[in-house]
C-alpha cells in the first residue's frame, strides 16, 4: 500500500510522467482511491496547465518566419553551389594566401605595418636624422626659429654695431662676450640684440640678416659645453662643430673662452664663411 | 550528383522540421528576452546555428532539444547572461501544496459572494507570466521546459547541462517560488475586489 506521504513525495515526478509504468500506476491508484490526494493532484495539475496555457500564447511573428525561412533558403543555395556540394559544416579551409589573409587578421596586420614601420625608421635614420643631434643644436635651433618667426622680442633694435656693443658694455653686471659681427661687404646686416641665456648659461644674442636668410648668433662666455660629440669641419684653419635640427643648420665653434651658435636656414657652408667673415 | 541531391533534400526536410517548432523557441525567448525584438533576433540568430551546425545534430536524437540548447547558447552567448542558480532562495519558508492551501483556507473563511472567491482559472495571463518572468532565470527556464515545453527531466539535464537531480531539485524550487508569487498576486487582486465591492 502506498501511504500519502509516499504518493506526494512523487507528485512532481508523477505530473511530469517521469515515474516508470510502475511506479506510475500505483500511484495513480492511490489517488484514485484517496481523496485528499486526489484533490491535491488534480489542483497541481491544473496548474501546470494553467501556466501552460496563459504562458504560450505568442505565435511567431509571420515577418520572422518568412525572413528566416529566406534566410536559409538563401543559405541552401549557397551551398549547393557547385563547388560545395559538400555538406560539410561551412567553415571554410582557405589555402594559400587567402586563407592568410581570412583566418589570420591580426598576422596581417603586422605584416603590412612592420615593413612599413621599419621603412620609415631605415629612411628617418639614414637621411631625416638631425646630423649630430644634441641639445645644444636643439636649444640654438628652437631659438632661432622663434626669432625667424618673430616671436622673439629683442632689447634693441639696431644695425650700428657700435649701439650694439654699447648696450651689451651697459650691461656691466654681466659678463658677456661682446664680439659684435662686423657686417661689412656681403649682405649681412645687423637687426638687433638681446640679452639672452643659452643652454642655462647667460648670453648674449644678435640677430641678423644675411642673403634674404636670418641669422641668429649666440655668444656665451665661458661656455664648458662639450661640442665633442657633433661632427666638426675645418674651414680657413677653423674647426667649426655643426649639427641641424628642424631644418635649421647650427654652428658653433670656440674663440678664447667665448663660445659662439649661429644658426639659419642657409647651407652650413655659407653660414660658415658669413662666421669667419663677420667674427674677428 | 543523385548523391548530392539526396543530401540536399535531408537538409531542407530537417531545416523544415526546426522550423515546425518555431513558435516554441519564439515563446521561450519571449520569457527568457521578455522583449519582443530581442526575442526575435534571439531565434533569428539561432536557426542560423541551426543551418550552420545542422551536420553535428546527431540523427535519431531529440530534435526540440537540441534546438532549445542553441536557442540557450545563443541567449547566453548574445545578452552575455550567466544563467546561475540564485545563491540565496527563500523558498523554504513555502511550504508544498502552498497554493492549495491558502486558497484552500480562503474559501473557508469567506463570506463575501461565491464568484469573487479565489480560482486558479480566474489566474490572469498577465500575472501568470509575470510570477514566470520574475523567477531567478535558473529557474524561469526549467519551468519554461517542462511546464510549458513538456520537456522530460533528461532533456531538460541535456539542454541546461545539468544532472537530472539538479533540474529536479530546480524545477520543485521554482514550483514553490511560483506559487507563492501566483497567491501574491491574487491577493492584490482580490483585495482590490473587496475595495471596490465596498464603494459600491
Amino acid at each position: 500500500m502506498t501511504t500519502c506521504n509516499e504518493a506526494i513525495e512523487q507528485l512532481h515526478e508523477f505530473l511530469d510522467n517521469e515515474l516508470d509504468d510502475g511506479n506510475h500506476s500505483t500511484i495513480k491508484q492511490h489517488i484514485e482511491m484517496c481523496h485528499k490526494c486526489c484533490e491535491k493532484f488534480e489542483f497541481e495539475q491544473n496548474l501546470k496547465k494553467i501556466i501552460k496555457n496563459k504562458t504560450f500564447l505568442h505565435k511567431t511573428p509571420q515577418p520572422l518566419l518568412q525572413s528566416i525561412a529566406s534566410q536559409l533558403a538563401d543559405l541552401e543555395e549557397e551551398r549547393s553551389q557547385p563547388e560545395q556540394i559538400v555538406l560539410e559544416p561551412k567553415v571554410r579551409h582557405h589555402t594559400g594566401i587567402f586563407g592568410f589573409f581570412t583566418l589570420r587578421p591580426a598576422f596581417v596586420t603586422m605584416a603590412i605595418l612592420l615593413p612599413i614601420t621599419i621603412t620609415c625608421l631605415a629612411v628617418y635614420l639614414v637621411f631625416l636624422r638631425p646630423t649630430g643631434f644634441s641639445p645644444i643644436v636643439q636649444v640654438a635651433a628652437e631659438r632661432h626659429d622663434s626669432f625667424v618667426n618673430d616671436n622673439m622680442r629683442l632689447d634693441l633694435v639696431s644695425s650700428d654695431r657700435n649701439e650694439i656693443s654699447r648696450h651689451f658694455k651697459n650691461l656691466q653686471r654681466s659678463n658677456l662676450a661682446i664680439n659684435v659681427p662686423e657686417c661689412n661687404g656681403r649682405d649681412t646686416k645687423l637687426l638687433g640684440c638681446k640679452d639672452s641665456s643659452f643652454a642655462g648659461k647667460r648670453s648674449a644674442y644678435v640677430g641678423l640678416s644675411g642673403n634674404h636668410n636670418k641669422i641668429s648668433l649666440e655668444m656665451v662666455n665661458g661656455s664648458d659645453m662639450n661640442l665633442n660629440k657633433l661632427n666638426h669641419e675645418i674651414f680657413k684653419g677653423k674647426s667649426y662643430h655643426f649639427g641641424k635640427y628642424k631644418g635649421y643648420n647650427v654652428v658653433l665653434w670656440r674663440q678664447g673662452k667665448t663660445l659662439y651658435s649661429m644658426t639659419s636656414t642657409m647651407n652650413r657652408r655659407d653660414l660658415m664663411r658669413v662666421a669667419s667673415e663677420s667674427i674677428r | 550528383m543523385e548523391e548530392s541531391a539526396k543530401k540536399e533534400d535531408k537538409i531542407k526536410e530537417f531545416e523544415l522540421a526546426a522550423l515546425e517548432h518555431i513558435d516554441s523557441l519564439f515563446n521561450v525567448g519571449m520569457r527568457m528576452t521578455r522583449n519582443r525584438e530581442e526575442a526575435e533576433d534571439l531565434v533569428q540568430e539561432t536557426y542560423l546555428k541551426v543551418h550552420r551546425f545542422s551536420h553535428t545534430f546527431k540523427e535519431g536524437s531529440n530534435l526540440k532539444a537540441w534546438l532549445f540548447k542553441i536557442l540557450r547558447n545563443t541567449f547566453i552567448n548574445t545578452f552575455r547572461k550567466k544563467i546561475r542558480e540564485p545563491k540565496e532562495v527563500h523558498c523554504n519558508e513555502v511550504e508544498d501544496f502552498y497554493l492549495f492551501h491558502k486558497i484552500k483556507s480562503d474559501r473557508a473563511s469567506e463570506d463575501y459572494p461565491s464568484g469573487s472567491s479565489t480560482d486558479i482559472y480566474e489566474f490572469l495571463e498577465d500575472e501568470v507570466k509575470n510570477a514566470v518572468d520574475n523567477l531567478p532565470i535558473a529557474f524561469k527556464e526549467v519551468v519554461l521546459y517542462s511546464d510549458i515545453e513538456e520537456l522530460s527531466y533528461g532533456e531538460i539535464s541535456e539542454i541546461i547541462e545539468c544532472p537530472i537531480g539538479t533540474v529536479k531539485s530546480r524545477l520543485f524550487r521554482a514550483r514553490r517560488l511560483l506559487q507563492k508569487s501566483l497567491w501574491n498576486y491574487a491577493n492584490e487582486r482580490g483585495y482590490l475586489k473587496e475595495k471596490q465591492g465596498g464603494r459600491k
